[in-house]
């Protein structure tokens, strides 16, 4: 995630929320101009200090305003977890985000909240990056593109492969990567070059994932042009099949 | 001295009264006539881009080259089949760069535009620069696209007649391979991709030419005799070939001639073929499924090719790339319930029959290239000849009646002249059992 070009390093605002679940806390970057799109970041109570800020940081320089929490401990239920999720839309929402501009990605245990989303919402895309625990219960139908990442070592390939079968029907796109001999802490970087690999991969893929799927915000010119416009035939389908 | 003319008065010799066809290799070599080719054939007619198969997920797209030009195939959003010419109409960049993949959007890397895969540009970096007023242009479409049973055509042509008058009877045998899934034959992922050094029309001969098969062939076929098969020489003998209308003409083998050129399958995986076409008698007829259980050579004029050995099915779209260049991919189609075992030996036949490294089609590949090579000399040795079964009564599959159909309509279209089709009989009832629809009788699911 680091930069050769050094831009402003931006803090977080950190406040707290009031979701069906309780209060949470959450960090915010909010960006002036025309952000690309927003991303909400599912992490651990602690990764909000640690990894959260480099994380939003690196979000931004993509374009992308981040909100980041803890949506909740390991005792919320399913429907609680994608409760306190749809809270945390709310505040993106307020910002003006619609559904479809905006991206989940859930770390480690925070990372099976992140597949529920996928289950649960319509957004524009979903990752996982190293989530624990994603056969614990039921993998959802997807309803986002979902990318998950697993460190070979962190995650069991059988797991892995489990979920890849039970997804392939799902009526969304999903990818799984598994990175070969990194832990499940992979994404953080290792000086070991397989950590290392892992590590860049990872980031890659979560950027690219997003840029491909999250809606853009239409600038005032472009939502100019949305409203002169007839909905256009490939609004339908146009195409009969012969028999 | 006056150069003489490179452009021969005729390229088709089709003498009723000898009988005799020939026709001029200068069609193999000349750029004019290439050209002529891409104005009068491939801007003109219904072309093959893909299978609806390929795309399963909403996003999903491959990028493909029909007539020459690049295009996406996707399916939208809302899971509509989509083809978009991938060219920026900014300044022409081409925005999707990957051979396939899934992307809701796809931005152009020049300066950046993105469009949706509706086709739609949604955004432009520093549009104000454009003012308010300014005409976003959406991505280029081919002006007709349409299907025939997941098999994905366009045409470059706003006024072509609708694709199924133009597929005329070679739908009949689209059906015999279509039917053979109830839930509908799918397209595996992963290609064949290769060239061969010769004019892409002798491809097209090649790919229902019957007469070459034991010659050109003879390694494979050792190889399959030596796996343990008894090649039944009679049933190579057992077919016809057929015109379909419009240039679409077929070699068609008779009932259960579709296994024969493999290893020969398993007790398991044969049983397991004979249970569905048990069960397919039962809604489609068994005439219908007899006719299902023969091998099918198919040329869709111009350039798809559907080969179905039953056993392995084998869709094949060739691209003129020069007068003596083509470019040749080819997608293997499959009964999507098919069993683990079944599939494996179905994998094993395209491989080793139609892979590039396989062991017959670098034998075909070596066949055409020498072809062309040799027509360098098309002036001392202007004529090639494909008479073969102009005198039967009904023509054999290892006939050339097939190639024939080809080029006379190859010869309207490129050479504004008309010849009247062969007066043959019509084929044996085997050949001509009739697709019933008997829905479930009698059962209950
Ligand atoms: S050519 Fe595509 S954005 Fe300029
Ligand atoms: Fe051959």
């Amino acid at each position: 995630m680091e930069s050769d070009v050094s831009l402003p390093r931006i803090e977080p605002l950190r406040s707290t929320r009031d979701l069906p679940t309780g209060t949470v806390e959450v960090a915010e970057i909010r960006l002036s101009g025309l952000p690309r799109g927003a991303v909400l970041v599912l992490c651990s109570a602690a990764g909000l200090d640690t990894h959260a800020p480099e994380l939003m940081n690196a979000l931004a320089e993509h374009g992308y305003e981040t909100l980041a929490a803890a949506p909740g401990g390991p005792g919320l239920t399913e429907p609680e977890l994608v409760a306190a999720i749809d809270g945390l839309l709310v505040v993106l929402t307020e910002r003006g985000w619609q559904r479809e501009q905006v991206g989940v990605i859930g770390y480690g245990e925070a990372g099976r909240a992140a597949l529920l989303a996928a289950g649960a919402m319509r957004l524009g895309a979903a990752v996982s990056v190293s989530p624990s625990g994603v056969l614990d219960g039921p993998v959802p139908t997807l309803r986002t593109p979902w990318l998950g990442l697993f460190g070979e070592l962190g995650t069991p390939p059988e797991a892995v492969a489990t979920l890849r079968r039970l997804l392939a029907d799902a009526p969304e796109f999903s990818r799984l990567v598994v990175y070969p001999g990194a832990d499940a802490d992979f994404f953080r970087g290792a000086a070991d070059a397989l950590g290392h690999a892992a590590s860049f991969d990872s980031w890659q893929r979560v950027v690219e994932w997003l840029n491909v799927r999250v809606v853009p915000r239409p600038s005032p010119y472009a939502e100019l042009w949305a409203s002169r416009q007839e909905p256009k035939p490939s609004d339908h389908p146009r195409q009969g099949s012969a028999r | 001295m006056t150069q003489p003319s490179s452009r021969p008065v005729r390229y088709i010799d089709d003498d009723r009264d000898l009988p005799r066809f020939r026709v001029n290799r200068a069609a193999m070599v000349d750029p004019d006539v290439f050209a002529r080719e891409q104005e009068r054939i491939f801007d003109k007619v219904w072309l093959y881009v893909g299978h609806e198969t390929e795309l399963t997920k909403p996003n999903d797209f491959k990028t493909r080259t029909v007539a020459g030009r690049p295009l996406i195939f996707a399916r939208d959003r809302r899971g509509v089949v989509q083809v978009w010419v991938n060219s920026c109409p900014h300044r022409g960049a081409m925005i999707c760069r990957e051979p396939a993949g899934n992307a809701r959007f796809m931005t152009c890397f020049y300066h950046g535009w993105s469009f949706d895969t509706s086709g739609r540009l949604v955004s432009v970096p520093g549009d104000t620069a454009y003012g308010p007023d300014f005409v976003r242009p959406g991505l280029a479409a081919p002006p007709q696209v349409d299907s025939y049973r997941g098999f994905v055509f366009v045409s470059f042509n706003p006024d072509v007649e609708p694709l199924a008058d133009y597929l005329a009877e070679a739908t009949e045998f689209i059906d015999l391979v279509c039917d053979q899934s109830e839930s509908g034959m799918q397209v595996l992922e992963g290609t064949h991709e290769y060239s061969v050094k010769a004019n892409w029309k002798l491809l097209v001969e090649n790919s229902y030419d019957g007469y070459h098969a034991v010659s050109t062939h003879q390694r494979y076929f050792e190889m399959v005799m030596a796996s343990g098969a008894e090649l039944d020489a009679t049933a190579l003998g057992d077919s016809i070939g057929v015109a379909l209308g419009n240039g679409h003409a077929a070699s068609v083998g008779g009932p259960n001639t579709g296994g024969m050129f493999g290893r020969p399958l398993s007790a398991a995986a044969q049983a397991e073929r004979q249970g569905r076409f048990e069960s397919l008698r039962g809604r489609h007829g068994a005439a219908w499924v007899d006719r299902m259980t023969g091998a099918r050579n198919l040329v869709i004029f111009p350039n798809l090719v559907i080969i179905d050995l039953v056993m392995g099915v084998v869709i094949r779209k060739i691209d003129p790339v020069r007068p003596d260049y083509m470019e040749v991919t080819a997608w293997e189609l499959v009964p999507p319930e098919e069993g683990a075992e079944l599939r494996k030996q179905r994998l094993d036949n395209f491989l080793t029959f139609w892979g590039p490294g396989g062991l017959a089609s670098p034998d075909d590949v070596e066949a055409l290239e020498t072809c062309q090579r040799s027509f360098a000399a098309h002036r001392e040795l202007p004529w090639s000849d494909v008479s073969r079964g102009m005198v039967s009564a009904v023509p054999l599959g290892s006939d050339e009646l097939q190639m024939r159909t080809w080029w006379r309509r190859w010869n309207e279209l490129v050479n504004d002249e008309v010849l009247p089709p062969e007066p043959h009989d019509p084929p044996g009832d085997r050949f001509r059992g009739e697709r019933l629809e008997l829905q479930d009788q009698g059962t209950s699911v």
